[in-house]
């Protein structure tokens, strides 16, 4: 064929076709013609034979796919899935959680586009992963457009032969999934790493952080890199059993003690001169706000960062530790840093020690850290209604038992119908982005509200006057309808 | 009133998953609807101040909005749809004024396209027949003289601007040859795509070359040849005529179904495979604007016994639905053909029309894979044939397998399966759309 092909290139004006080594070059010769006639009905000739003669060749087949002996998903719920993610719908986050509950994976038709809108999803990625299973995995290992997906922990080649972007790529995913094993990988290589690269790394252990990261940390505090050992310091915190936070309880003990006379108990700071070495080591400071006192700057750095459990030893309690007297000169510092402590230590008794002593003036930072029950007490009991529908209320709602009891759901209604009657009244938006931030709020209630709510919902629609708060009621009882229709379909 | 259409149904008509999304999330913003024999209605509330009208007429099914989408049907239609097949559309005797005027305009329109138009007489069929065979003809001369031109002169050195492929794809239009039109006008993405562009391009203008000599010689050809000849170049084939051609009656089993869209035209290629007799067919209809098709063909993986019609050729594989026997229902095996059958089948219908550029595959018990950068299926043996198609539907298919062995169903194309299907125990997937069938998975 080639032959036909280079005088074709060529034009039979200048050249002249050979039909030697065409299989049918025997009847080739019998084509009349012009040359030019003669090799276009060789080639005819030619690709007729050659087509009809196509023979199968000799193949190895890669290993297949692990078996996944989970169950596979319903095949209504099949069928709906891939709306559910086309519409990025509000119902994914609960919907994927009950199919991990259950154990479904994937049916085989939908694992390749599940894994090709697990590349861009970032929201449900990990949950499409698992429902994919070990078949999507294998699939992603064979495609170099979703290498990004691979989440076996034995692919560290990845880690160890890199770039850098895919290095950082690897370990903040591994880290979400699998926090021990990026955790050993980094700690193999962390002397070796380039210093600006020790910052990137060490910035993405925020993620999944726990004791078993202390050790890397306490190592980093004597980095050359000023942001490494700055990094360190901001996550040491935030883990109340390291031997940094002991040596911030034993700093805390010293500064700082309870003074007890008969009726006049109270704290008593004492503050040295300067700074060893080993508090700067530790990330005390000498050098912020000279002017508006050094002393309790450290006093800050040294409560923040010291267990709170210090306090409660030394006190009594968390709610004791908030009523002592303190010179009028520490109180204000003492305060802040004991919340900023219960946020970043995430500790509950305190947490909820200090919504009951500030009320609504409890910092929205600490408000998700009091035990749900206890919140849901409060909301219920009628305190917290001025700033349920706020912007602020969501703190209130986040890690609250799904599905929201339904009492707590009639109380949101309620205080939503209020501000629909309000807008009906006076026929007026109050503020576009007060109706709008209302209309939110209720759709990301949606998510949360029982099944039982919809005739609360439909109810609502009904009684209110405000065509737009009709919709918007009306909206969310079919979506939670639709919402119950998806759900079912994966018992 | 007609019975609601399942869920499914509903979604078969969306135009894609999006919009079947959004048309569910329309659920709280219906007021006035109603139903009627045929027809739906309903205000849909937007966030204009005036809601949209929507109407359905189920017996198209064709759709009418207020709505500007250009979406067909739109998000309000399909909401329409979706509240109907959950029950919550209550019938009524008269359909409102917003729905009337259009529905009875429509039902006008009905009647006036079931009006017999008077037949062509056969005297000046017969006449107009010749004067289009004498333009051909002569059509076919000049393109032969292009063709042997570009040899001559060399492909190395010919134009082969798309501007080029389109002058004398045009001047085939007017020739009245509109599929060597067709094959001309796809030649630019040839040459633009692949690296063997000038192997690809010898091949056409070969394969362009027997044609115009076939036609030459048509009358000295047997009559099915004359007949593929015919469809080659694009002369037209009285629906009516295919009718009147012996039918052939089996058990078709619905093997693949594909639509696709080029400039507004859609195209739907539905393959069947008959179980008694293993013949293969291929049934085509064509629909402008949207992919609403005036015929109704049972779901992919079900049987229906039916007698075809082919259309006339050495090879036949088009044809045409006769008279359905039985209703169609599903099946969930079929019978074991190997890659020898496959290439066997290539190779008999080439014999018989070299114009032909593929024909339906079934391979049993094979393994997809990509290895080394190559695609390709692999049998109990190791014996392998390469694999091609868009990206999409190959990482589909290795998904459904596994590595395990599955059935493949598609088209052999001289080089490469095309995959079109995929049976996996007793269901049949379609690898074009990504949606499962429901014949198969239903019970």
């Amino acid at each position: 064929m080639s032959e036909l092909l280079s005088a074709a290139l060529l034009g039979t004006a200048r050249s002249t076709p050979s039909f030697e080594g065409l299989a049918t070059g025997e009847l080739a010769r019998s084509v009349g013609g012009d040359p030019a006639e003669t090799l276009l009905g060789a080639a005819a000739l030619e690709n007729a034979y050659r087509d009809g003669g196509v023979a199968a060749s000799t193949r190895v087949l890669p290993a297949p796919a692990e078996n996944d002996p989970r169950l596979q998903l319903p095949s209504a719920s099949a069928a709906h899935l891939m709306q559910l993610l086309a519409a990025k719908s509000w119902t994914l986050t609960e919907w994927f959680a009950v199919v991990a509950e259950r154990g479904y994976r994937a049916p085989d038709h939908l694992v390749a586009d599940l894994m090709a809108v697990a590349r861009t999803n970032d929201t449900h990625r990990e949950s499409i992963l698992r429902l994919a299973g070990p078949r999507g995995q294998w699939l992603a290992a064979q495609n170099p457009d979703w290498s990004m997906l691979v989440r076996r922990s034995d692919r560290t080649d990845v880690w160890t032969h890199g770039a850098h972007q895919e290095r950082l790529l690897w370990l903040t995913t591994m880290r979400a999934v699998n926090p021990a094993i990026a955790m050993a990988e980094l700690r193999r290589t962390w002397d070796s790493e380039r210093g600006e690269h020790r910052a990137a790394f060490i910035a993405v252990l925020g993620t999944g952080l726990g004791d078993a990261d202390s050790d890397l940390l306490e190592h980093a505090l004597d980095d050359r890199r000023k942001e490494v050992r700055q990094q360190a310091v901001q996550l040491l915190r935030q883990l109340p059993n390291s031997a940094y936070a002991e040596r911030m309880a034993a700093r805390a003990r010293v500064w700082v003690r309870v003074e007890k006379k008969p009726l006049r108990t109270r704290l008593v700071v004492n503050m040295p001169g300067s700074l060893d070495d080993s508090a700067r080591r530790d990330g005390i400071e000498d050098v912020h706000f000279k002017n508006k006192g050094i002393r309790s700057w450290w006093l800050r750095m040294v409560v923040t960062a010291a267990p709170l459990s210090v306090w409660e030893g030394m006190i009594g309690s968390a709610a004791g530790a908030l009523e002592i007297r303190i010179e009028d000169q520490w109180r204000e510092v003492m305060m802040e840093a004991w919340t900023n402590a219960t946020v970043l230590q995430r500790n509950p008794r305190w947490a909820s020690a200090l919504l009951h002593r500030e009320g609504r003036k409890t910092e929205r930072r600490v408000v998700p850290i009091v035990p749900a029950r206890e919140r849901l007490a409060y909301i219920l009991s009628g305190h917290a209604d001025s700033y349920l529908l706020g912007v602020d209320g969501a703190a209130l709602f986040e890690g609250l038992p799904h599905p929201w009891p339904l009492d707590l759901a009639e109380r949101v209604i309620t205080r939503l119908e209020d501000v629909a009657g309000r807008h009906a009244e006076t026929g007026k938006d109050l503020g576009q982005f007060s109706r709008h931030s209302h209309y939110s709020t209720l759709r990301s209630a949606e998510t949360h509200f029982p099944f039982t709510a919809a005739p609360l919902l439909r109810a609502a629609a009904e009684r209110t006057r405000d065509p737009g708060w009709q919709q918007a009621f009306a909206t969310v009882a079919a979506n939670i309808d639709h919402r119950r229709t998806v759900l079912k379909e994966l018992e | 009133m007609t019975s609601p259409w399942s869920e499914g149904q509903v979604a078969s008509v969306a135009p894609d998953a999006g919009s079947l999304a959004a048309a569910a999330k329309l659920s709280g913003a219906w007021s006035q609807t109603g139903g009627n024999g045929d027809a739906l209605w309903g205000l849909c509330q937007g966030s204009g101040k005036s809601p949209y009208r929507s109407v359905v007429d189920l017996t198209g099914p064709a759709y009418h909005c207020s709505c500007p989408s250009r979406k067909f049907p739109c998000k309000h239609a399909l909401g329409l749809l979706l509240i109907w097949s959950q029950g919550r559309v209550p019938e009524q005797s008269e359909p409102p004024e917003f729905a009337n005027d259009w529905l009875s305009r429509r039902a006008g329109r009905a009647t006036a396209v079931r009006t017999p138009t008077a037949p062509v007489t056969t005297a000046s069929g017969a006449k107009s027949a010749e004067r289009r065979a004498e333009r051909v003809a002569a059509g076919l001369d000049e393109l032969d003289l292009w063709l042997t031109d570009q040899i001559r002169g060399g492909l190395g050195a010919a134009d082969i601007s798309a501007s080029a492929f389109d002058a004398i794809a045009a001047r085939m239009v007017d020739a009245q040859a509109p599929g060597i039109a067709s094959t001309l006008r796809r030649l630019p993405i040839v040459v633009a795509t692949r690296a063997d562009w000038p192997d690809r391009l010898l091949r056409e203008y070969a394969r362009l070359h027997l044609l115009v000599v076939a036609h030459r010689r048509l009358s000295e050809l047997p009559e099915p040849l004359q007949a593929s000849v015919r469809s080659h170049v694009g002369y037209p084939v009285a629906t009516d005529s295919v009718r009147g051609e012996p039918g052939v009656r089996d058990r078709w089993m619905v093997l693949g179904m594909q639509t696709t869209e080029e400039k507004r035209l859609f195209t739907r290629k539905v393959w069947l495979l008959g179980r008694d007799h293993g013949r293969r067919a291929i049934l085509l209809d064509f629909a402008h604007g949207s992919a609403h098709f005036s015929t109704v063909i049972p779901p992919l993986g079900s049987l229906v016994d039916a007698t075809l019609h082919f259309y006339p050729g050495a090879a036949p594989l088009r044809a045409q639905f006769g008279d359905t026997h039985e209703t169609p229902e599903p099946f969930t095996t079929v019978a074991p053909s190997d890659m020898d059958t496959a290439l066997d089948d290539f190779a008999a219908a080439v014999g018989a029309d070299p114009w032909i550029r593929s024909w339906p595959a079934l391979l049993t018990g094979v393994t997809p894979a990509y290895d080394d950068g190559s695609w390709f299926v692999a049998d109990g043996q190791g014996r392998a044939l390469p694999l091609s198609g868009e990206d999409p539907v190959l990482w589909r298919l290795l998904g459904m397998s596994g590595g395990s062995p599955v059935t493949v169903f598609g088209e052999w194309t001289s080089d490469s399966l095309v995959p079109v299907s995929v049976f996996d125990r007793g269901d049949v997937y379609p690898l074009v759309s990504g949606t499962p069938s429901t014949a198969g998975s239903r019970r």
